[in-house]
Order: structure tokens, then C-alpha cells, then sequence
């Protein structure tokens, strides 16, 4: 192998690492430096061969009200306004503009419209450790803690199973 | 792995003298050539019993140290998988980045510093693996979105060089698997009308088979670069591959049967994108090789089979795109004509280029499409059908064979007559 070539193969494995450790940076600063709002769902349990056993989560806010389902098409951007109450956050406002300003204590989360009516906001998806998703599955009662950050971009940080923070 | 990556030049010489003892073998069973000049140049391709084993165990240690890097590298994604609570996320994905770290750093050292190129080359194929191993940890850790469109991609962009800088033909293997199954996850984004539509099936296949149409266009233009020449057939069985898959599920009389075509579904840029960047360097390519090959006739005969094998495959995406139109049951049969046809010229290209591998894809399809059409077209038109359809597509071959035979007969009788006469 000639120097450039070496040269050329660590600068590609070093940009593997950065990658690597940007994404996980990002992921991580999102997490760290947004709202952390609780969201009512329901779970289903099964299993990816890349990441193991997962808990598909679905959210109450998922759902447009009926009389505003004709102001979004399929693919759309949806902007959820939340508001929390008691425990658990709830939607107020569905827009399809973020540039709406935000009131005192609200909180927006983007997701974008599906063919199915609901809206996908891209945290469906909750990784367990093996054998441990059924706990999620027969929940009578599941809340999934989610950090938005400044931009309406969510991820999921845990769930609450029966009023108590899951820990297989 | 390509013995060029050994860095021992005895072993191509080797290929190519064994290679060239079959051949003489054929000729003088075909009466071609005399059992003197055949041993004549049976001697003069000798090859040594060193350089038969020394060759062997090359490939040998080869494979089996990729072997074991796919264990391994199964190994750790299964590791990931299992989403062991033992640690924090954090010091997984330390560890997981640190042994693709020193995977690299291994492989590398082992290949190009202490000379065990095989072994090196295998260890840098399990730090590609485990560079998508991390990229899906992180991923877990984050709760992304399971089959995340972006995950493979990446995983693709991150490899792809390597292939290039280590002139791996393993390492590209594994990026055209992470290419196509890349492009699987994105087809997610390639409509906004979901998948319950049937029609975009189709649309998806069109789509896939002019990436398998670029992909054969690149394999050929490497198939003119004196460093990546043993990169062209990975390339081309990957074009074909997809083409031939495409086709065989276009194939199947059930698809055709059962779904409604009437709605067009809603396709996204980025669907019309793939297309456009196909076409487009499938046609850049295919230019830039004519030009290679202007000023020299022999090699023009080479660009005229490169262009018809991508317009064959472009050709039975827009045959894809008829079919859909008309929206008709029968449609089904063009397709398992254009797989026979297939079938015929790769066998014919196979051995008159003397390329074994598209014999082989040509069997492997032709047994593949016989066996699931036999059980297809008994159950859907009743078995009396089934009977009459084999037979008369078997009388056909036959017929086929024989034709071929007498051609062939009349051609060695040409050169018999014309060696007599000299």
C-alpha cells in the first residue's frame, strides 16, 4: 500500500469514528438540552435482528381531530402543540406552520402526516433489554417520557409502565 | 478476495496456466487439435505442484478467514441486539467504536506492514461490520426509529472508500449488500402513500432494475481499469442479480392476478431522483467507455454487449411500466419469456466471453423460476395446463438444443476442412 493510500484509509476510518461520535454527540445534546414532556401511549412488542427486542409505541397525540384532518395531506409536516396537564402532556393545536410562536409553558413536537391518518413523529420505537418487552406489552397503563428540543425533534428517553419508570 | 490482494504475482499466472490446460483438454477431446500438440501445449502451460498448492491454500486461507469474520461480526451485531443492561449505554458504545478502532489498526498492520494480506483484509471486512454495528448501537441507545431509512446508508457511505483504498473485492461485496439494502430502507421515503398501495411494488422494481442496469455499466468500465479490473464482475453480478430478481418477482401470475393498478401512486422526489441518477450514470459510464474503446475495433465488439446488457435490463423496466398501464392478468407471461431469453444469452455470453458466472446465475435462475412457476401455474389454471405448459416449453428447448448442436457440428467441420486444405 503506497502512503496515500494509508493516509487515505486512516483519514476514512477516522471519519467513520467522528461520524460515530457526532451522531451520538447530536443525539446526546438533543436529549440533554431539551423539554422533557411524558406523552400517553400504547405498546406492542416485537423484535429487529440488528437491535434486538423493541416496544412499537403509539401516541393519543398521533391522532388529528376529526375536523382537521382535511388541512393536512399525506407527507406533510405537522406541528403539535403540547400543554402540560397533571402528569401527562397534551395536545392543544395542530398547525402545519411552526413559525406560530409558542404560549407560556408550551411545548411543539414535528412529525409528519401518514397515508394511515395518524402522524409519525419518529419515536415509535423503544429498545429493550432481551426477554424484557412483555412487561411493556401488558401494561394497563403506559407513559413514555420523550425530550423535545428548540426544533420540535423528539426522542424517546424511557417509558413508565404502571405509574413506574421501566428497569428490567 | 482477489489473489491480486495477496501481493503474489505466482498465483494469476497460475489461474491463467490451469485455466489454459482445460482448454487444451476440450480442444483435442474435440478432435480440434492432434494428442501430440495438445501435449505440446499442455507443456508449455506447465504449472508446478508447489504453485497449485501454494495457490490453493492462498484462496483457501482466504475464505476461511472471511468466514470468520462473518462469525464474528454476526456475533457482535447479535451482541448488540440482545441490549444488555449490564453496562450504560455510554460504555458500550465506547467499546464498540474502540474495537472497530483496532480492528482497522490490526488489519491494516497485518496486511500491509507484516504481510499477511488475507488475514488483514478479513480483519478490516469485520471492522466494516462493526462500524454498522456501532452505528445501529447508537441508534438503540437512542431509541431511532427501528429500520430507520438512514442507518444502512450511512453505513454504505462509511465503507465504499475502503472498498477502493484496500482494492477489496469482500469489503465491496459487503458495501453492494449495504447499498441495496440501503436502498430498501429508503423506499420508505419514495412514496407518501404508504405500502398497502400494490402498485408501488412495481414501482419500486422499475426503480431497482435501473440501478441494477448503472450498476453493470460501472462494473464495465472498471472491467478497463488495470487496478480495480477484478472489481467489474462484482459490479455486473450485482446488476444482473437485481435485473433478474425484478424480473422473476414480475414474473409471478399471482401478483398480476390479484392487485388493482388504477390508482398512480404518489412517488416523492427522491423515487424520481434514484431514476434520473441511474439513467444518468449508467449513460455517463456507458459513454465514457465508448470513448476508451473509439480508435480500437476489437474492443468496440466489447461496448456493444455492455450496451445491450444495459439496455436489456432498462428494457424490462419500461416492459414494467407497460404492463402497468395496460393492467391486464396475463401479463405475467412477457416476463417469464424475457427470463427464458435471459437464460439462453447468458449461457451463450457465458461461454463465448468464457465467463463461468453467468452460467451459473443463468441455472440457478432457470431452476429457481421452473420449480415456482410448476406450482404457480398448477394451482392457478389446474394442473391439465401446468402439463401442456412444461411440455411444450421443454419441446422448445429441445428443439433449441438440437438447432444449436448442428450449428455447433458445422463449425468444427468448417475448421476440420480448413486445417486439411492448409
Amino acid at each position: 500500500m503506497t502512503n496515500t493510500a494509508t493516509r487515505l484509509f486512516f483519514a476514512v476510518v477516522a471519519l467513520q469514528m467522528a461520524g460515530l461520535v457526532v451522531f451520538a454527540a447530536v443525539k446526546q445534546y438533543a436529549v440533554a438540552t431539551g423539554t422533557e414532556v411524558i406523552l400517553q401511549g400504547a405498546p406492542v412488542d416485537p423484535r429487529s435482528l440488528m437491535q434486538g427486542d423493541y416496544a412499537i409505541l403509539d401516541y393519543e397525540i398521533a391522532v388529528v381531530p376529526e375536523d382537521m384532518k382535511t388541512e393536512f395531506a399525506v407527507g406533510d409536516d405537522v406541528i403539535v402543540v403540547l400543554i402540560k396537564k397533571d402528569e401527562v402532556w397534551e395536545a392543544i393545536r395542530y398547525l402545519n406552520d411552526d413559525r406560530v410562536p409558542k404560549g407560556n409553558g408550551e411545548v411543539f413536537v414535528r412529525g409528519r402526516m401518514q397515508s394511515n391518518g395518524r402522524i409519525d413523529f419518529g419515536i415509535g420505537t423503544y429498545f429493550v433489554p432481551e426477554g424484557t418487552g412483555w412487561e411493556i406489552e401488558r401494561a394497563q397503563d403506559l407513559k413514555i417520557r420523550v425530550s423535545v428540543n428548540d426544533d420540535g425533534d423528539a426522542t424517546v428517553t424511557g417509558v413508565i409502565v404502571d405509574g413506574e419508570d421501566f428497569s428490567p | 478476495m482477489d489473489e491480486r490482494e495477496s501481493g503474489a504475482p505466482v498465483s494469476d499466472t497460475t489461474k491463467f496456466a490451469m485455466r489454459m490446460r482445460g482448454e487444451i483438454e476440450v480442444w483435442r477431446a474435440e478432435g480440434l487439435i492432434s494428442s501430440e500438440l495438445a501435449e505440446t501445449l499442455a507443456n508449455r502451460y506447465q504449472t508446478t505442484e508447489v504453485h497449485r498448492r501454494a495457490f490453493g491454500l492462498s484462496r483457501f486461507s482466504s475464505i476461511i478467514a472471511i468466514f470468520g469474520t462473518v462469525l464474528v461480526g454476526l456475533g457482535v451485531i447479535g451482541l448488540v441486539a440482545v441490549n444488555w443492561d449490564g453496562l450504560s449505554g455510554f460504555a458500550k458504545m465506547g467499546l464498540l467504536i474502540g474495537f472497530t478502532t483496532a480492528s482497522y489498526i490490526v488489519g491494516w498492520s497485518l496486511a500491509y506492514r507484516f504481510e499477511f494480506p488475507r488475514t488483514g483484509i478479513a480483519i478490516i471486512l469485520l471492522g466494516a461490520i462493526l462500524f454498522g454495528a456501532s452505528i445501529h448501537l447508537i441508534a438503540q441507545s437512542f431509541n431511532v426509529e427501528v429500520n430507520h431509512p438512514n442507518l444502512v446508508i450511512a453505513w454504505f457511505v462509511g465503507v465504499i472508500p475502503l472498498a477502493y483504498i484496500t482494492r477489496s473485492k469482500a469489503v465491496l461485496v459487503l458495501s453492494m449488500i449495504l447499498l441495496l439494502s440501503g436502498l430498501g430502507f429508503r423506499s420508505q421515503e419514495w412514496t407518501t402513500t404508504g405500502f398497502d398501495d400494490g402498485a408501488i411494488l412495481f414501482w419500486g422494481l422499475i426503480a431497482y432494475m435501473l440501478v441494477g442496469g448503472a450498476l453493470f455499466a460501472i462494473g464495465r468500465l472498471h472491467a478497463r481499469l488495470t487496478e480495480y479490473q477484478h472489481f467489474a464482475r462484482v459490479y455486473e453480478i450485482w446488476g444482473f442479480v437485481i435485473a433478474g430478481i425484478a424480473t422473476y418477482i414480475l414474473g409471478s401470475m399471482f401478483l398480476w392476478s390479484e392487485l388493482e393498478y388504477s390508482d398512480f401512486p404518489t412517488l416523492t422526489l427522491e423515487y424520481w431522483a434514484t431514476i434520473a441518477f441511474s439513467v444518468a450514470v449508467s449513460g455517463v459510464v456507458t459513454y465514457v467507455g465508448y470513448r476508451w474503446d473509439a480508435t480500437d475495433t476489437v474492443v468496440s465488439a466489447r461496448w456493444r454487449w455492455e450496451v445491450s446488457g444495459v439496455l436489456a435490463i432498462f428494457g424490462i423496466a419500461l416492459l414494467t411500466l407497460v404492463g402497468l398501464f395496460a393492467s391486464v392478468s396475463w401479463f405475467w407471461l412477457p416476463f417469464n419469456a424475457v427470463i427464458i431469453a435471459a437464460v439462453v444469452a447468458m449461457v451463450n455470453a457465458g461461454i463465448r466471453f468464457n465467463r463461468n458466472y453467468l452460467v451459473n446465475i443463468a441455472f440457478v435462475l432457470f431452476s429457481i423460476t421452473v420449480i415456482s412457476r410448476y406450482f404457480e401455474i398448477g394451482i392457478e389454471l389446474g394442473l391439465l395446463h401446468q402439463a401442456m405448459a412444461y411440455i411444450v416449453a421443454g419441446v422448445l428447448l429441445i428443439a433449441m438444443g438440437l438447432g444449436l448442436e448442428r450449428v455447433r457440428r458445422r463449425i468444427i467441420g468448417d475448421i476440420r476442412n480448413r486445417s486439411t486444405v492448409s
